[in-house]
Order: C-alpha cells, then structure tokens, then sequence
C-alpha cells in the first residue's frame, strides 16, 4: 500500500517552522557555559523532529544536516561539551539554514547546498574537536564533577506509553518484542507488563496476544516517531502516549536500571564541598546565577504554553467569510431596527425589545469575530531577541532588548505588516540610538545599552514604541545635513519638533558611513509609509543623551474605520476621523480666489485649497455657497486641505468593504460602506482626493 | 517482514516441531525434561512449544528449561514461557533455568518479562 505522503507536507512544514522558532528561541535563552538541562532538550527535540519527518518525506538532505546538527545536540545534552559561544552561534546559523531548506522545499526550490555543506562541516568540525580535545580537557572536566549530576536530576518529562495489543495482533503479523526493539533504538525503553489477563497455559491460543505493557521512553524522543512504531499495528491495539512531567515511575525505575547512578551519586557528596572554592575565581557567579534562574522560569513558561494552548489551525479565507456574513448581518439588523421603529400596534413594544436584543447580540458577534483574527503582537516581537544579539555582536555594542506588551492583541493584516517598521526602528535604535560600551561609561550609563519595545491599547488604537536609552537624536547634526542639502533655508529656525519629522525624508541619514546595518537612508521614509498604508501614524521624541523613543499609533483593525460622516447632496460619505484636523465654517472675509488655482482659505496663518466634493463626485449639492456649508481641514501625505461639505452627521464606527475586490480601484476612494438604512456609502481616501483635486485644477 | 517465518513452517508442521523443540538427549515418550528449546522460537513452532510445556506443567519434581542454543525469539514463544512458569509457580512446583542465551535475556528484559519468567537468576 503506498500513501500519498504530499498531503502532510503542508502540516510538516508549519509544525517545522514554528519548532524553529521554539527551537530559536531556545537558544537565545541557552546561557553560555551553564545551559539549562530543559531548554537542550526542548533544541534537542526541534531537530529530531524535523530530522524524521524530513526523512519520511525523503527529504535527504534536511535529513542529514538535522543529523549532524542532532549529534552536537546529543554532546550538549549529555553534557560532554560545554555550550560555549562558539556552539551557540553554530546552532543559531543552523535554524536559519534548516528555515532555508525548509522553504526551498516547500516552495520546490533548489537547496543552497553550498551554504549547507559549509555549516554541516562547521558541525563536524565542533563535534570532532570535541572528540579530539578530551585528553587535553580531562583534568577541568574531573574538577567540574558536579556538572554532569547537574543535568541528570532535573526531572526530565518523559512519554508514557500504554501499548494494550488486542489478541489477533500477533496473528497479523506483528510482534510486540520487534516494536519494542524499535522504540528501544529510539532511546531507552522501560517496559512494565501486564500479565494479568494471561490464562492458564493449557488455555492459551498460542497466536493470540494476552500481554499489556506500559512503557516509558525519554522525553526527546518525538511523539510523531514513537507512534510510526506503532503504525503497523493501528487497529490492532490501544495505544495511549502521554507525556508524564515529573514522572515517578521513572525515578523508581531509574535505580535498578541505570547502574551509574549509583557511583555518580557516591561521587557527588565528595565532590561538593570542592564546588564553592571552584566557582569564585572562574566566572561572576551571583549574574549568572540570577541569569539563569530567569530563564528557567520562563522556560517553563515558554515551551510548556505553546503545547496546551488548545487552538486549531483555521484559513484567514474562512474567517474573512465569516467576518463579511457578520458585516452582512449587522447591516441587515440595522435596517430591521429602523423598520421596526415605525411599527404601531399592540405587539411593537414586543417587537422593538426583540430587536434590541438581536442589536446586543449582534454586538457580540462581530466583536467575538474580530477578536479571531486577533493575534497578540508577540508574533511579531519574538524575531526581536535575535536580531538585536546578531547586530549586537557585530558592532561590538552591548544591549539588551526589553520586551513588554507582548500580549497586546491587533488585527492578522496589521500584524503582519507592522514588521519590517519595527525591524528598521530597531535596527536605528541599536545602530545610531546606542553608544559604543566606552561612550557610555564615559557618559555615566551602563555599558550595556537598553531598547525597549512595547505594545498597548490606547482608546481605540494600539500604540507600539520603540525606545532606547542612547544619545538621542543629533539635533544640530540632521539641521546641518539639511541645510546642506538645500532641504531647509539657510537662517529657518525649526521647531524640534519639525527637525525630527526631517529624518522621515527619503534619503535623509545623517551616518557618516554607510555600513550594512543603517545609514543608506532608506528606512525612516519606509517607515513612515507603511505605517501611514496601515492608517497610523509615528512620532518621535527624543531627549540629547538620554534616548529617544518612535511611538506608532496603529488601527486595531483595518476591518473597521472610525469614520465621521458628512452629507454632500442626498449622498453621505465617510471621511476617516484620522485624517481629520477639524471642521469649521467659513467666513466669507477668510476666502480667496487664486486665478487657475481654485479656491483657498486661510487656516490658522496658512492658505488651504478648497475642494468642493460635489463637484468632484457630481452630485448636486445643497448649497454652492461656501459659507452656508462646512468645511472639513483634512490632512493625508503632509499636504492638508478643506473639504466643503454641506453637513456634518455622525461619528460612526463603520465596517470597510472593499472596493477593489468587488468593483475596482477608484482614486480617492479607500472602500465603502453600508449604512444603518441600507444604503451604501464611500470612503474617501484623504491623501488621493487631494492629489486627484490638485489634478483637476492644474488641467 | 514477520510473516514469513509464521507462514512457511505453518505449510510443514514437522519442520516446526523441530524447530520449536529439539529432541531432549534423554528423550522419552512426550516429557522432556530438561526441555531444550531450539535456536528459533517463534509463533511458527508456538504449538509445538505449547503442547511440550504442557506436558511439563504437572511434571514432578524440578523442571529444567535450556534456553542456551535460542537464536530467535519472538513474544509468543515468550508468553507460553510466561505462563508456563506462573503455572508452575502457583502449583507450588520447582522449576530452574539450565542456561539462557543473550538473544533471551535481551528480549525478556524490553519486555519487562524477565521477573516473570524468573530469568532474573537464571545465568545466561
């Protein structure tokens, strides 16, 4: 029988890049020198893992760089090497070469296989060294004798497995003793049996299986290859595989089958008195105590959570429907509401609670809904822990990267768009942001520099910062590059507020080389962009030596806009409440007419151009009369104008649909939406409708 | 991958018998005492084995089983065994182990038989 194996590649995958990730963040923990049992373990894990699935699926050469990589793990677990700096930067370059294997396959790509060649030789050559040193390094490794006890009492989670055979199992050809053997081969397999429903001899079928067993099995071994042991035998036995935490069969059994133990255990007691003269003189003890205790704790935390979280994996497609029949429903309840407010009779009363009932539920609904397709931003953070250790080591800086706000939920699309923003700010912060160590302990701060990210709910938007505690922006230096560039008026005066918007130029940096991290001046403008695409905005503060902080101010949704709408006509538009500055009336003493300019108006010192939507749209309007209407100072792309309404309705939160997808795309229009009457109403898209105005008038 | 030894001594039956039980050196009529089991012991000669324990199980005096030429073994000829030496434990009756060959040893120890079989003491 052969099985369509391509079907599974898909949950490989996913399951592979997220144990990379696990894995990723394994190592970041890993503390150099006194690595935590647990956390080699749960690395250890990642790589058996994806070296059996890339097996089964015949993906060799995954297969054979994850064994290289698993017998360096296999050195560190058993604590025959130490995990020194050297090791830890191999197995980070591992998951990147492993997440780039993984792609190339999954995307049917050629492997690099240059680059994996190199790191898999890099692997040898670490296990090899290690293997050739001992003579050398024996006389530390019999000094440091408390170590290996270190690693073995920690009581390590294990599998339990419950193998109950029904009685034709061995008729069918499969023997207990072979499979056992076979996990056996996976690692050390204690087995309990059950006779107890073995007859008298003289009763027994000599083909028919009368034995249970309970068998233990190390916790590193994965689930998915102890179960393929037991594939030939699916419908054949009842198998149950826990994993046991603290398991105390394993601690009883331990005794009479492990014989080291025992001279280990004699060892330790001689050896620990010795222990606290060794430590002084070879490292800062109490740091890495405190160090390592932390990441203990959050070890626990962290690969314990992810396994019992309980989700399921659902397609963004499926809740998108979901979210567009709730957006349906919400519009159909509305209009019920209306309707049912002109009802009269004896039964209104009733039919009005009805519908204030389904209008509260309804509520409930579409927020539960959104809530779905809500990720925390932890997503997005967690690529953080490493980038900032790469970049660190390579400009020689020393930081430590603060991370709170993790859980801060925000919408699928937002998520995953805020990133590379993120990603460029850190990059400034520990580029320009952080002093070298000298500066800084010159300067009367830490040497090791603090960038902090962190995510909160604000009223209706998420506001995501990224700040550091380094020198701040240069003031004097980016006005001076300015100047040069003719950007800004030999004798203009800026605000400080004005010269950091500066930095959001394209092509402004003030680096005086460019290196590969930052200073191209391709980045702040970037930023601005895309955070604008995703309507937020960003701001900065800064203080001269003590930091600077980018704070971004993000929708929570792009599903749904806080939208003020404005009548022009019998028509009603929404202009998004984000792009408005405010709305006022029009004196006729403040207009003025600019010949093959259209009209402006002065606002507060400045001249605004005056769009007139009616005319714009072609609707007929309630009035022509500029003061008789309102006017609407919106701002999109730094350009800011007025837009003449002929009334102001309602703040109103409204649910997007998008234009593109069901007619096209229409500059100055950002999607629709259906209102409470049925009828359907536009969005304007600030930004393009004054580029579109502007158009009009210079043709 | 299993089924070939089940199926070809199942079409020769005699073959088997040999194969699950050699003939004791003092062999005679049906009790064999010391039973020798033969190099392969498998669900093929399971039968065989059985019908050679049982013939055994009200035997007095000490039992005496040889597992010193045992090459093969599978979990059936390990659960005959099993109940083999229950019954005759729970019957109060002597039984000892001759010699036990490593491929035993190992197979009853993954199967956490060897208490059971009482191979503990047994020398191999």
């Amino acid at each position: 029988m052969t099985v369509d194996l391509t079907q599974f590649h898909d949950a490989f995958f996913e399951e592979s890049f997220e144990a990379l990730d696990a894995m990723e963040a394994a190592l970041l923990k890993l503390d150099i020198g006194a690595p935590d049992p647990e956390l080699i373990n749960t690395i250890f894990r990642v790589a058996h893992s994806i070296k059996g699935g890339s097996a089964t699926f015949g993906f060799t050469e995954i297969a054979s760089f994850t064994h290289s990589l698993e017998t360096l793990l296999d050195e560190l677990r058993s604590a025959t090497m130490p995990v020194t700096d050297q090791v830890s930067d191999t197995l980070l370059k591992s998951v990147d070469v492993m997440r780039a294997m993984l792609r190339a396959v999954q995307a049917k790509q050629p492997i690099d296989a240059q680059r994996v060649s190199d790191l898999q030789f890099d692997l040898e050559v670490i296990i090899a060294t290690k293997n050739a040193a001992p003579a050398a390094a024996t006389p530390p490794a019999v000094g440091q004798a408390p170590a290996p006890p270190a690693a073995i009492p920690a009581p390590t989670p294990r599998w339990q497995v419950r193998f109950r055979p029904y009685r034709e199992l061995m008729a069918r050809g499969n023997d207990p003793l072979r499979m056992l053997r076979e996990l056996h081969e996976l690692g050390e397999v204690r087995a309990q049996i059950d006779a107890q429903h073995l007859p008298p001899l003289a009763e027994i079928e000599p083909q028919d299986c009368h034995l249970a067993w309970t068998l233990e099995l190390p916790g590193e071994i994965a689930e998915d290859a102890i179960r393929q042991v037991f594939d030939w035998a699916e419908g054949d036995c009842d198998l149950t595989i826990e994993r046991l935490g603290a398991a105390p069969l394993a601690q009883t059994a331990q005794q009479p089958v492990e014989t080291p133990t025992a001279p280990l255990a004699a060892e330790t007691p001689a050896a620990a008195p010795a222990a606290p003269e060794a430590t002084p003189p070879s490292a800062p003890p109490a740091p890495l105590a405190v160090a390592r205790a932390e990441t203990t704790a959050k070890a626990d935390a962290g690969p314990g959570a992810p396994a019992d979280s309980g989700s399921i994996r659902v397609s963004v497609d499926k809740i998108d429907e979901l979210m567009n029949t709730v957006g349906e429903l919400v519009i159909t309840q509305a209009m019920l509401s209306q309707l049912g407010g002109q009802f009269e009779g004896p039964q209104a009363e009733q039919l009005r609670a009805g519908l204030g009932q389904l209008e509260r539920n309804m509520r409930e609904l579409q927020e539960s809904v959104m809530r779905v397709r809500m990720l925390p931003i932890s997503f997005v953070f967690s690529r953080f822990p490493r980038m900032v250790r790469d970049l660190a080591h390579r400009l020689g800086k020393q930081i430590e990267l603060k991370l709170t706000g993790e859980q801060t939920e925000l919408d699928k699309t937002v998520l995953e768009k805020i990133g590379d923003p993120l990603v460029h700010l850190v990059r400034n912060c520990i580029d320009h942001g952080i002093e070298p160590p000298e500066k800084r302990i010159a300067a009367g701060k830490p040497a090791a520099g603090t960038v902090h990210l962190d995510a909160a709910h604000r009223g209706g938007n998420i506001a995501v910062e990224v700040s550091d505690d380094g020198g701040g922006l240069d003031k004097d230096r980016i006005l001076a590059k300015a100047r040069s560039r003719g950007l800004v008026g030999a004798n203009d005066t800026l605000s400080d507020a004005e010269i950091y918007e500066l930095i959001f130029l394209p092509g402004f940096s003030t680096a005086e080389k460019t290196t590969d991290v930052s200073g191209r001046g391709v980045g702040m403008d970037v930023v601005r962009r895309n955070v604008k695409s995703l309507g937020g905005k960003i701001e900065v503060n800064s203080q001269s030596g003590r930091g600077s902080r980018f704070t971004i101010t993000l929708p929570l949704t792009l599903a749904i806009v806080d939208g003020q709408s404005v009548a022009v006509g019998s028509e009603t538009y929404i202009v998004p409440l984000i792009s408005i500055v405010e709305s006022m009336q029009l004196k006729n003493g403040n207009l003025s007419r600019l010949s093959g300019k259209g009209e402006v108006f002065s606002f507060r010192g400045d001249y605004l151009p005056i769009i007139r939507l009616h005319e714009l749209f072609g609707v007929a309007p309630r009035t022509h009369e500029l003061h008789e209407g309102l006017v609407v100072v919106a701002e999109g792309d730094g350009c800011r104008a007025g837009l003449f309404v002929d009334d102001l309705l309602g703040q109103q939160q409204v649910v997007i649909k998008s234009l593109e997808t069901n007619y096209g795309h229409i500059e100055g229009i950002s999607g629709a939406t259906i209102l409470g009457d049925g009828s359907v109403s536009l969005i304007l898209d600030v930004p393009g409708l004054i580029r579109v105005a502007s158009m009009r008038i210079t043709a | 991958m299993n089924l070939r030894p089940r199926s070809k001594p199942a079409r020769s039956p005699k073959r088997g018998l040999q194969a699950a039980v050699a003939t004791a050196p003092r062999g005679k009529s049906k009790r064999r005492n010391p039973l020798v089991l033969n190099a392969e012991c498998t669900l093929a000669g399971s039968t065989e084995l059985k019908s050679a324990l049982c013939a055994l199980l009200a035997q007095e005096g000490t039992v005496t089983l040889d597992a010193a030429a045992v090459e093969r073994i599978d979990t059936a000829a390990l659960q005959l065994l099993a109940a083999f030496v229950r019954d005759r434990r729970l019957a109060g009756a002597a039984l000892q182990w001759r010699a036990v060959s490593p491929v035993v040893h190992s197979a009853a120890r993954l199967l956490g038989m060897d208490t059971m079989l009482a191979l503990d003491e047994a020398a191999s």
